[in-house]
């Protein structure tokens, strides 16, 4: 029986200003498993391939690899928010499937038709896992992995809970979602996306005029960009979790195939962009003791903050993006007491690509100024045999719409069991991530050793 | 190009009946001389709705960026694909930004920084009329 419940990560947990230090909860807790379920690209409509049991199956492998049993753990945050889009509710069925009937058959569903199939709730996740008897910490926090991630950081600090699993999944619905859809069907628009839809934009939109200030302010070429992707593409391909990798491992991505690659809103094009699958991913937490006796190297969390500014108008532009950005960077050092020198790597979000520029110039990792990314990437070695790895979990780009994979790439890395993607260049002791957009921002940074 | 035609509601109906009047407005809390837009319930700085009124613009702006549209989701708009979506800023305050076509400006060929003015474009299904801007040739 849960007594701690928290529908939202609670304010003060959240770490949004420069000056306040070094984060009190340093070092205090570790992640110490991970595990993902498989993936695919849509829904086929199978219980067994739903985002619920997505969630269990990412659960479980994420209890597997950290050595520990369902009545351990009592802690468990869910995000509730799973959709890679934007869909009708319900969906149109296929016309020879009973599929709300077949999940009913399959699980123990809850109230709200949904969740299972669209959604996910600690409730659900409970009456679907009979080993997690001792659940005394439960909390939704929505959105994303990194404030997730955050809360049961949090949570173990504060002693709400001693071993906690997040769990993040994501389905992706038969259609062409926003195509057609919503505000952008029809000869009429009303709502606030009369200011955006209205005029035919969507998605990238945003990021590729940014992108294209970008290329304006600093000089820069839309085709400088393409080593970052070519690498990311490569890095994909070496994380068997991932969607490439399980699905279509011949589909290696040269620097032809991106400058070739069809447009979506100039100068963003399809390799710009992360393909909407469905997957889950599961972390579990404790703390450094009770940390000594799992089955994997614990990984400590040296720090974490936040960062959201609202857009001063119509959309955030790029230079409230960078400053955001470089919020973000000074945050994470100061939450770690460390120098940006000490990063061994990043794992910044990439969905749009273009973001991880903006994210590693506000970091100053390797060395990187404001406009300064597209001449690193397409000069430097950014591989993960080089000494400044770029983006060495492939991210979004590589792996699939998730926003999660740099999480378990940065946890791997520091436990030194990422396989091929394993790092060579450099010893991996302090890494960094964190998503999504620099101007909605969660991040973490991690480390090998507590020090 | 067509567009839909935008449905007035309360919050930015004062908007759009300018609009119709060939005038551009924005909304401005008169307590924190701030514009913003969208417009919005209530203010984002001191957060009342109570000091919120409609200041006209000079129509005057300049280009700060923009995308060239190839996959857009409005099917009204796909047989005129590609076209360019810039973004506007408004020389009254250049915080204020607004999205525009650039009609008579061709594909590829948008001067970020140049000046631009402000036209009104009749969209199809209501006749609702709507801001647009044209670059400045000197």
């Amino acid at each position: 029986m849960t007594t701690n419940r928290f529908e939202q990560i609670p304010e003060e947990w959240l770490r949004r200003r420069e000056g306040l230090g070094i984060w009190e909860g340093r070092s205090k807790a570790v992640a110490v498993g991970t595990g993902a379920s498989d993936t695919s690209r849509r829904w086929d409509w199978d219980p067994q391939t739903s985002v619920g049991a997505n969630a269990i199956s990412a659960l479980r492998r994420a209890m597997d690899d950290a050595g520990v049993t369902g009545d351990q753990v009592d802690g468990l945050i869910v995000v509730p928010d799973t959709t890679t889009g934007r869909f009708a509710w319900p969906p149109a069925w296929p016309e020879d499937r009973d599929v709300p009937g077949d999940m009913a058959a399959a699980f123990e569903m809850v109230d709200d038709p949904r969740v299972g199939m669209a959604g996910l709730s600690t409730e659900w996740i409970i009456k679907n896992m009979p080993e997690l008897t001792n659940v005394e910490f439960a909390a939704h926090i929505p959105s994303d992995t990194a404030p997730a991630l955050i809360g049961a950081v949090e949570a173990v600090v504060r002693g709400l809970t001693k071993v906690c699993l997040v769990v993040k999944g994501w389905h992706n619905l038969a259609g062409r979602y926003y195509v057609g859809q919503g505000a952008a069907n029809g000869d009429t628009i009303a709502t606030r996306e009369k200011w955006s839809t209205g005029w035919g934009t969507v998605g990238v939109y945003q990021e590729a005029t940014r992108f294209q200030r970008y290329l304006w302010k600093y000089g820069k070429r839309k085709e400088m960009f393409a080593n970052f992707v070519v690498n990311s593409k490569r890095n994909g391909l070496n994380f068997p979790e991932g969607f490439f990798a399980q699905n279509r491992p011949e589909d290696i991505v040269t620097r032809e195939d991106y400058l070739g690659a069809r447009w979506l809103a100039k100068p963003a094009n399809l390799y710009d962009a992360d393909i909407p699958i469905c997957a889950a991913a599961a972390f579990l937490f404790t703390t450094p003791e009770r940390a000594k006796d799992m089955k994997q190297k614990p990984v400590y969390v040296l720090g974490h903050t936040s960062t959201q500014p609202p857009a001063r108008s119509l959309q955030h532009t790029l230079e409230e993006e960078e400053a955001a950005a470089a919020s973000s960077g000074r945050k994470l050092l100061e939450a770690a007491g460390i120098s940006v020198s000490d990063y061994s790597f990043e794992n910044m979000y990439d969905g749009y690509g273009m973001f991880h520029a903006i994210h590693v110039e506000g970091l100053g990792y390797a060395g990187i100024k404001q406009g300064d990314f597209l001449d690193f990437v397409e000069n430097e070695d950014i591989t993960n045999e080089g000494p400044h790895p770029i983006s060495p979990s492939g991210g979004n780009i590589g792996s699939g719409r998730t926003r999660f994979w740099l999480h378990m790439d940065t946890m791997q890395q520091l436990q030194g069991r990422a396989g091929a993607r394993q790092m060579t260049g450099v010893k991996p002791e302090i890494g960094v991530d964190g998503a999504n957009f620099p101007q909605n921002f969660h991040g973490l940074v991690w480390g090998a050793n507590p020090d | 190009m067509p567009k839909q035609s935008p449905v007035p509601e309360d919050v930015d109906r004062g908007f759009w009946e300018a609009a119709n009047e060939g005038r551009l407005v924005v909304q401005n809390c008169h307590a924190c001389d701030r514009l913003q837009h969208p417009p919005m319930d209530a203010c984002a700085q001191c957060g009342s709705g109570d000091n919120l009124e409609w200041s006209e613009m000079s129509g005057r702006g300049t280009i700060y960026t923009y995308a060239v549209m190839y996959d857009n989701p409005v099917p009204l708009m796909f047989d005129d694909q590609p076209f360019n979506a810039a973004v506007i800023k408004l020389e009254d305050d250049p915080d204020i930004m607004m999205l525009s076509h650039l009609p008579g400006t061709p594909v590829d060929e948008v001067p970020i920084g140049a000046p631009v003015r402000l036209v009104f474009e009749k969209t199809q299904a209501t006749g609702q009329m709507v801001p647009e801007w044209e670059v400045v040739t000197q």
